[in-house]
């Protein structure tokens, strides 16, 4: 079994389901590292769990890779728990991959624990045909003084469902969600996010951004709740949107729940289009049009991406992202799979 | 190099140029002077091809080539530069990387290869010398977060890198300070060479202590008006637009 990964020297540990399944072949082909724990769930065959030993500093990201790759429609399901350790570290990417040619349904569930002290980068990617649809469901609960960066990126697929349901269930609790999607033809993308402030001294950050071409159709939803008691909370939520057509269309509800009354709060929504003037400004000097859309697209765009911080990974995104921009369908080619 | 023959454009309904005539050649440094809403701005928006603007009669040569045929990125490849009075901020784009891509895609046009990414440094670093900006420039993102003076430095900075044929200057130095001011018109007279030419608009005779023109044209109500050499600006400057208006 074999498998590579575009990503330019991501040095990572590598993890493959089969169809959602995490199997003995699984198991096979990944060498854990210390501190590292992953045990199969006894009730539901497929599903697992992965635990990070209190104080790990789990030095190369994880991937975990779900290939989808029957010849018949599929519906995959799977699950699976992260719980990091206290004042322990974990990055961790995951791709649902489906480069087959059929209509799959992907239903992913993640439920993440962050003990105190500890810290998870995750990174939310895909890779599936245009005829799929993803269901991303995330759960994530936060102890005290952890601190969880997440990012969403979606490129392609035809059906997209976010869920992300964020609970501070102590204090100092820090959370950075955001996320991309650019659409065009008939993508239908749906981002629903729930943010709890419970305890207090909690900080959480929401960036989300979206370019939609065609007739592409996006809904942004992102509730944050504050809790009478969650005082010198800091929210943060912003979701702005770039129209290229008239068909194109983004409903976005931010919306704050706030009942403490020593909070930090502010949210943004915005749908427009390319500046006028910037792109007149970029075309006298000489820049035609279509590359100078690119580069505001890319601009606006870059603004999530920069934060990406796994160096192969932001690279490897900033190549694709600008490949997509110019309007190329975009897979990760080289994200094969053999047995 | 550039020839204007009754020029009239108009915004909506409103006609704002109303018959201009202007030779500019090689070599020449022009001045166009004249009160707020004459047009001047609107001359260099209908020469860099802004759509909002409808010419219902005249023509715009550059050496030889109808400016109505070309694109407005067409014209800048060919020549042309347009300094703005207010330049844009385009957040997250760098100044390098917009640089980059302008100073190439103008080298395609004209069927050159694209320059090395050694080259191009060094050209902005020899460049940037020029307005007296700093080496910081290139990571910052077009003209975000700019001072007044850094803006106008900034335009001609971009001068500087894409050597056009034919600079405008719409107001250029509106808004500085005296060091600005010196510091972009010195900009400006370094720049200067025989196969080129410069036209600024001006509201004030200042900013003409330091560039020196050839021609001073007093335009208003859409025309130019009279036509001098630099004692023009200075008998306009003494007497007054309301000479001109009467």
């Amino acid at each position: 079994m074999k498998f590579t990964c575009k990503i330019k020297h991501l040095d990572a540990y590598l993890l493959i389901l089969h169809n959602g399944v995490f199997d003995q072949k699984s198991i096979q082909h990944f060498a854990p590292p210390k501190g590292i724990k992953i045990t199969p769930n006894p009730e539901k065959t497929g599903n697992f769990k992965l635990e990070v030993a209190p104080n790990t500093i789990v030095e190369k990201p994880l991937q975990l890779v779900n290939v989808i790759d029957t010849p018949e429609n599929l519906d995959v399901v799977h699950a699976f728990e992260v719980v990091v350790g206290e004042g322990s570290t974990l990055s961790l990417i995951h791709c649902d991959e489906s480069m087959n040619k059929v209509k799959n349904t992907i239903q992913t569930h993640v439920s993440i624990e962050l003990k105190s002290h500890s810290s998870l980068q995750y990174y939310n990617l895909q890779n599936i045909n245009n005829h799929s649809t993803l269901n991303n469901q995330t759960e994530v609960k936060q102890h005290n003084h952890s601190r969880l960066i997440s990012h969403t990126y979606t490129l392609n697929g035809e059906f997209l469902n976010k869920q992300q349901h964020i609970d501070f269930t102590e204090e100092f609790a820090n959370a950075d969600v955001q996320g991309l999607y650019l659409l065009d033809k008939n993508q239908d993308y749906f981002h629903r996010i729930r943010l709890n402030h419970n305890q207090p001294n909690g900080l959480s950050n929401q960036l989300f951004k979206g370019v939609l071409d065609d007739s592409a159709k996006a809904h942004f939803e992102g509730h944050v709740f504050v809790a009478k008691h969650a005082q010198k909370t800091e929210a943060l939520q912003n979701n702005k949107n770039l129209l290229l057509t008239d068909k194109a269309n983004v409903q976005t509800h931010p919306f704050l729940e706030i009942y403490a009354d020593d909070v930090k709060c502010s949210h943004g929504a915005t749908i427009g289009q390319l500046d006028e003037d910037a792109l007149f400004y970029l075309r006298t000097r000489g820049i035609p049009e279509k590359q100078a859309k690119t580069l505001l697209m890319y601009a606006f765009a870059n603004d999530v991406v920069r934060n990406v911080y796994l160096d192969p990974l932001r690279e490897y995104l900033e190549n694709l992202i600008k490949r997509r921009l110019n309007g190329e369908n975009i897979t990760c080619e080289d994200c094969v799979f053999f047995n | 190099m550039l020839t204007i023959k009754n020029l009239h454009a108009n915004i909506g309904e409103k006609e704002i140029l109303k018959g201009l005539n202007l030779q500019v050649n090689a070599g020449e440094v022009h001045a166009i002077m004249g009160p707020n809403g004459t047009g001047k701005s609107t001359l260099a928006s209908v020469i860099a091809g802004r759509e909002k603007f409808t010419v219902t009669q005249g023509r715009i040569t550059f050496n030889g080539k109808n400016l109505f045929d070309l694109s407005v990125e067409e014209r800048a490849a060919e020549g042309i530069f347009i300094g703005f009075q207010y330049p844009v901020e385009i957040p997250g784009v760098s100044i390098a990387n917009f640089m980059r891509t302008a100073v190439n895609e103008q080298r395609k046009y004209r069927g050159l290869d694209p320059m090395s990414i050694f080259e191009f440094q060094a050209m902005m670093e020899d460049k940037q010398k020029i307005v007296e900006l700093t080496d910081k420039l290139a990571g910052r993102s077009v003209n975000e977060g700019f001072s007044g003076g850094e803006k106008k430095k900034n335009e001609i900075f971009q001068m500087a890198m894409l050597e056009p044929k034919l600079a405008i200057l719409d107001e250029t130095d509106s808004g500085l300070d005296i060091d600005a001011l010196r510091i972009v018109a010195n900009g400006v007279n370094k720049l200067k060479r025989p196969d080129n030419a410069t036209v600024v608009i001006t509201h004030y005779q200042r900013l003409l202590d330091y560039i020196v023109p050839d021609f001073v044209h007093i335009m208003y109500d859409g025309k130019i008006v009279k036509t001098g050499d630099k004692t023009l600006a200075l008998e306009l400057e003494e007497k007054g637009y309301d000479w001109i208006k009467s």
